[in-house]
């Protein structure tokens, strides 16, 4: 037998990604995703079509410049529970905007871009860094980084998941 | 072989649409102009998927009894500077915990909204969302299972 050929009973379910509606894959109204560049394996996301922009939860936020680019360090708790699991990361600040929050306060945040991985895809996004510690969620996935890809399925949960919790286990 | 390969991609894109029609769901907007009740009166909507629940602008909030049951009387102004008057009882309060850390106590009332042609009883708290753009947010428990959300579209089964 060709190995080459195409085992019969493939369905169209193994073979393409599920629950796909037009050209945009369905996204759970919570996710695990990683950002490769900054060290960030695994961390939950909301998507909140409630936010414009992406939010990651960092706190001692510090600015520095690098060959003239002005640069910033946080450190990440990305696991919910555990506190003494930290990340420090770095990356370029490409601005720094007001942001208002659901609160009705505005603040204002650096924001860096980055690439993530959802699912199969990865892509760069911009996030606003906040240290708001009453933020349940250590990241939350606004529509500006949903709109080419995604479409919400708040029925749902981690449905492009599942590469991430198998493959990638937690290095501390 | 080329031939076989081209027969098996045209199974399985007929297999995707078969699929996406089978659970029939409905693609909204990340803004949406909803009507309440049946009286024709619209709000515009903002669909958040960060939302547990509903809640929705309400202003002069009066509360009275009713046959020994809580009522509450509000009134609503949409985009277009009309008022509406709601008088329902009460379902139940919610604590709802804010960025700042607050609780805060919400009356949360069962509001008839339709969503293009989808026609449900959401359950709405009742909050002073004045400084807010949008007067309704509609949360993740009005929208399963029907609905999934497009945040790169506004207004996609409503007028605008």
């Amino acid at each position: 037998m060709n190995k080459n050929r195409m085992p019969e009973n493939r369905t169209s379910e193994n073979r393409t990604p599920e629950n796909r509606i037009s050209d945009k894959a369905i996204i759970g109204w919570r996710e695990w995703v990683s950002f490769p560049d900054i060290g960030i394996d695994k961390i939950k996301a909301k998507v909140d079509t409630g936010a414009r922009t992406s939010a990651l939860h960092a706190f001692n936020i510090e600015e520095f410049s690098f060959n003239g680019q002005k640069m910033v360090r946080f450190k990440i708790h990305p696991l919910q529970r555990d506190n003494d699991y930290i990340v420090v990361c770095e990356a370029a600040v490409i601005d720094t905007r007001e942001v208002t929050d659901s609160g009705g306060h505005c603040e204002k945040r650096f924001v860096i871009e980055t690439p993530i991985t959802i699912g199969n895809e990865t892509f760069s996004i911009e996030a606003t860094l906040t240290d708001r510690d009453t933020m349940k969620f250590r990241m939350l996935l606004g529509r500006t980084a949903l709109e080419k890809r995604f479409i919400v399925d708040s029925s749902k949960s981690y449905v492009l998941s599942k590469n991430i919790n198998r493959k990638k286990g937690i290095e501390k | 072989m080329l031939l076989k390969q081209f027969i098996f991609m045209l199974l399985i894109t007929s297999g995707l649409s078969a699929q996406a029609v089978a659970t029939e769901m409905i693609t909204v907007g990340w803004l949406e102009n909803v009507h309440i009740d049946d009286s024709g009166y619209r709000l515009k909507a903002k669909i958040d998927t960060g939302a547990d629940n509903s809640s929705i602008n309400a202003e002069d909030v009066t509360e009275f009894t009713k046959d020994g049951e809580q009522w509450v009387k509000f009134s609503l102004r949409n985009a277009w500077d009309k008022n509406y008057t709601i008088t329902k009882p009460v379902l139940n309060t919610t604590r709802v915990k804010m960025k700042n850390g607050n609780i805060q106590e919400r009356f949360v009332i069962e509001l008839d909204v339709r969503l293009g042609k989808v026609s449900k009883l959401a359950k709405v708290n009742l909050v002073d969302r004045s400084h807010f753009k949008y007067q309704l947010l509609i949360g993740r428990s009005f929208l399963a299972p029907q609905f999934v959300v497009d945040s790169s579209r506004t207004f996609t089964v409503t007028d605008k």
